[in-house]
């Protein structure tokens, strides 16, 4: 085995699709020149990568300063002759996620260097492709850890644009892992708590996914609130009946100013949102798609008619989604509009068309004008690389005020533009989806005609005109398809409802049981350890203690939404167990009991909390089976009062 | 008739045709002083210290035109010692920014680099090796080893050299002509130019 297959052979471990390439390469890889010191170097443009005297040497003065400024992971760009990877491994880093821009260089390197040893570690990953570098960022790393993003000088100079790109994205990545924890720790618990609210409604609005294949190759217009939104959404009053118009909640109002009534409001906001409804004769004519999790109040507008959509991150909505008659979970990046393209999908529609999406901020706006923001003042500070708003908000006497740190997309200008944390984590969403959609083969055609913002990879960039012209052809009757397909809806499970619940119930009496022992055991193992120290005593409770929390986490697969509702805690124990211990070992332990103790109590008031209310659903359950048993075909006309006390 | 005094002794002095240049008057002092291995350092001319005095105008105009002239002398040997130990100082101060310089490029720095005080030292060092030599040659003594002019051009060489890697963005060329070249040169320059333990 050549050195060339040793190094293909230990990257196919996870690599596959690369390793092959490399294999297969025919083209004239990068030329290696043997160094002073007997190493390797090679150049580009007349620029060596590396010293021509001792590449050693000089990855070992590198490797030092990216192991001064202490990492969880190296995202190096440029793998170069590898020195610098060998170096951080010399230095017991090896955690690295390695981009390398040129094919070339790495079928000369890898033929040449054997870093087989190095690449076969489990977390040192090699890619020449920046999507695959973003994946396993978004899905390999902890949002908690951080990151060192480190470049060799010749690659700042010989690959500036793609440098540029990569870090962004490479930022925009972890900033995506840490909102979505943060909206985890945020929202977790609301979410589980307007769900139980919600149970009520489910069996009165279809799933949206009864209307799965109805809008076979009809356009689809998704419209967001971005400040381009003015630039095009008069066209959209002449597109009714000939596309499917939906509105993310913030472009409601702005869209009525140009006299267009959305055929779809979409909105998921754990929070209530009266401020964007107009409470008049134009909410009768649109209708709610709203996510199980949305704000109970959000039920209760009087809109045409309303549908419910389940998300694949609650877990109760994927034990239960099917037995309130839905299959489908919606892929979703964090905003309604990206929820609402994967809805397109499903309704079968092409083109999906943008507007109003721009994931950036215009000149001295956040928002298209007509909406809940009335008067907005941006101002962006790129030497601080931060932007501070002020706005005037409908339903608030004072002006609000808020700073966030820049991120920079690639805008359609050919730019960059400025944005922010949340809309780069949509953009980026967008991009992973295109990709995802063209692998799936699906005839659908995505088009941005924001005509402003950001440039989003895999969409095409046209205008709304251009695609009116090209793609929108004939008219077709919207109510009349989707009274047909309501009519379709699956039946609600009741019985198969009431299993789960009953299970869960009982699952959550053993663990709040589990829970106050392992409390009490906790507090034992204090007493002893204030009093005696580690005695054998001690050594026995632990024991118990570590036997109690193994038998709490099998009792807890029966209620998994358990721990949704306890991320909090658990995050900031994962905190605690991150951070260097400054202590001896005595005092850690103790800090650990009490970090035990701080956690089963929050575990037990959780129990206490959701015990009630799934006795209080159970028993509405087993009225309406009561009821229902000798009438099957009564499947809709429950009324339960809300389940939350 | 004005007054010349040297090293605080007044010497008789006459300019009977009064046309005699302040700059002729020192020349034919120190060429009587060459012999004590001695030269004009300071001059004061009507009580008032005059800087950079050898390449002033001021050399020009006739004696009679003052007052009076208080010239201090030096000794060759105190001050070339003193030169090679500025030299020297000189030189070991630039190896120790090359080594900063080196760091910073190989992490990537460039831009960062501050380049300017190793070519300044360098310029001090070339002219002050420069001025020791001629003066050396004019009392007659042996300053250095090997003449120093032999590294002049290889010190200029490099010093283009890094000039142009650093204006092109080449941190890795730069760090290696610092490095690997310069700092070797000067090495060698210590090692062949000067005496031990001077």
């Amino acid at each position: 085995m050549n050195i060339l297959e040793r190094n293909c052979k230990a990257l196919s471990l996870k690599n596959k699709e690369l390793a092959e390439r490399l294999l297969a390469f025919s083209t004239v890889p990068v030329h290696l020149e043997e160094t002073r010191s007997g190493d390797w170097t090679f150049k580009i443009d007349d620029k060596y990568f590396h010293s021509r005297y001792d590449p050693i040497k000089e990855a070992k003065v590198q490797a030092e300063e990216i192991l001064s400024r202490k990492s969880d992971w190296v995202i190096l760009f440029g793998l170069g002759c590898g020195y610098i990877l060998r170096a951080l491994a010399c230095g017991k880093k090896d955690s690295a996620i390695v981009y390398e821009p040129s094919i070339e260089i790495l079928r000369g390197v890898l033929e040449k260097i054997d870093l087989s040893d190095i690449l076969s570690r489990e977390k040192v990953y090699l890619f020449d492709s920046i999507a695959s570098a973003i994946d396993i960022i978004r899905c390999g790393i902890d949002p908690m850890e951080n990151l060192l993003c480190y470049s060799p000088a010749p690659y700042k100079v010989a690959f500036a644009q793609q440098l540029q790109d990569f870090n962004n994205r490479v930022n925009n990545a972890h900033m995506t892992n840490k909102v979505g924890l943060k909206t985890d720790i945020d929202s977790r618990l609301k979410w589980i708590e307007n769900y139980f609210e919600n149970l009520n409604y489910f069996p009165q609005y279809s799933p949206v996914d009864t209307l799965k294949d109805k809008f076979k190759g009809k356009p689809m217009i998704i419209a967001g609130a971005g400040p381009s939104l003015k630039k095009n959404a008069h066209l959209l009053k002449d597109l009714k009946g000939k596309a499917v118009i939906v509105a993310a909640i913030t472009a409601y109002k702005p869209l009525l100013k140009y006299g267009v009534v959305p055929d779809f409001i979409i909105a998921s906001e754990k929070v209530d949102l009266p401020e964007y409804f107009t409470y008049g004769e134009e909410d009768k004519n649109t209708r709610l798609i709203l996510a199980e999790i949305s704000h109970p109040g959000m039920f209760t507008r009087e809109v045409k008619d309303k549908f419910i959509f389940f998300n694949p991150y609650i877990n109760l909505s994927l034990e239960h989604g099917k037995h309130w008659g839905s299959n489908y979970f919606p892929a979703i990046g964090g905003s309604v509009t990206t929820a609402a393209l994967d809805m397109g999908v499903m309704f079968g529609c092409s083109p999906i068309v943008f507007i109003g999406q721009d994931l950036c901020f215009g000149e001295n706006e956040t928002h298209a004008p007509g909406g809940v923001y009335i008067a907005q003042n941006v101002r962006i500070d790129k030497e601080k690389g931060e932007v501070i708003i002020e706005e005037d908000y409908v339903t608030l006497k004072d002006k609000a005020r808020s700073r966030f740190n820049l991120q920079w997309l690639k805008g359609l200008n050919g730019g960059l533009v400025p944005s922010k944390f949340d809309w780069a984590t949509f953009h980026q969403w967008f991009e992973n989806y295109m990709v995802f959609l063209k692998k799936t083969g699906l005839p659908i055609s995505v088009i941005n005609a924001t005509e402003g913002g950001a440039y989003i990879e895999g969409m095409e960039h046209i205008t709304l005109k251009e695609a009116i012209a090209r793609d929108f052809r004939g008219e077709f009757n919207i109510d009349e398809i989707m009274e047909e397909a309501v009519k379709s809806r699956q039946p609600v499970d009741y019985r198969a409802l009431y299993d789960s619940f009953s299970r869960m119930l009982v699952s959550l009496k053993g663990i709040d049981k589990t829970a106050i022992r392992i409390l009490k055991e906790v507090k034992e193992a204090k007493r002893e350890f204030n009093k005696n120290g580690n005695t054998p005593i001690l050594v026995k409770s632990v024991g118990r203690i570590g036997r109690m929390v193994e038998s709490l986490l099998e009792e807890a697969q029966g209620a998994s939404f358990l721990w949704e509702t306890l991320i909090a805690t658990t995050s900031e124990l994962k905190e605690f167990h991150r951070e260097e211990q400054a202590c001896d070992s005595t005092e850690r332990f103790g800090r650990e009991l009490g970090s035990i103790e701080a956690s089963y109590t929050r575990m037990d008031e959780m129990c206490r909390r959701f015990i009630p209310i799934l006795d209080n659903i159970l028993s509405m359950l087993d009225s309406h089976l009561e009821k229902t048993c000798s009438s099957v075909e009564k499947k809709f006309d429950i009324a339960w009062t809300p389940a939350i006390q | 008739m004005p007054e010349v005094y040297l090293d605080g002794s007044k010497i008789d002095f006459e300019d009977s045709g009064k046309n005699l240049t302040i700059g002729e008057l020192i020349v034919s002092l120190e060429s009587e002083l060459i012999r004590h291995r001695r030269f004009v350092l300071e001059l004061w001319v009507d009580g008032e210290k005059l800087d950079n005095w050898r390449e002033s105008l001021f050399l020009k105009k006739p004696v009679s035109s003052h007052g009076d002239f208080k010239l201090n002398t030096a000794s060759v040997d105190a001050i070339a010692l003193e030169g090679i130990d500025i030299v020297q100082e000189y030189l070991r101060v630039i190896k120790s920014n090359i080594t900063v310089c080196v760091r910073d490029l190989r992490i990537g720095n460039i831009g960062d680099t501050e380049l300017s005080p190793i070519f300044e030292g360098l310029i001090e060092v070339v002219k002050t090796l420069d001025a020791l030599t001629q003066g050396g040659g004019r009392y007659g003594i042996d300053l250095f080893k090997e003449n120093p002019g032999v590294f002049y051009q290889p010190l200029l060489k490099n010093m283009e050299a890094l000039k142009n890697a650093k204006d092109s963005g080449d941190a890795v060329l730069a760090a290696d002509i610092l490095e690997y070249e310069l700092h070797p040169l000067i090495e060698e320059i210590e090692e062949k130019v000067f005496h031990k333990g001077v």
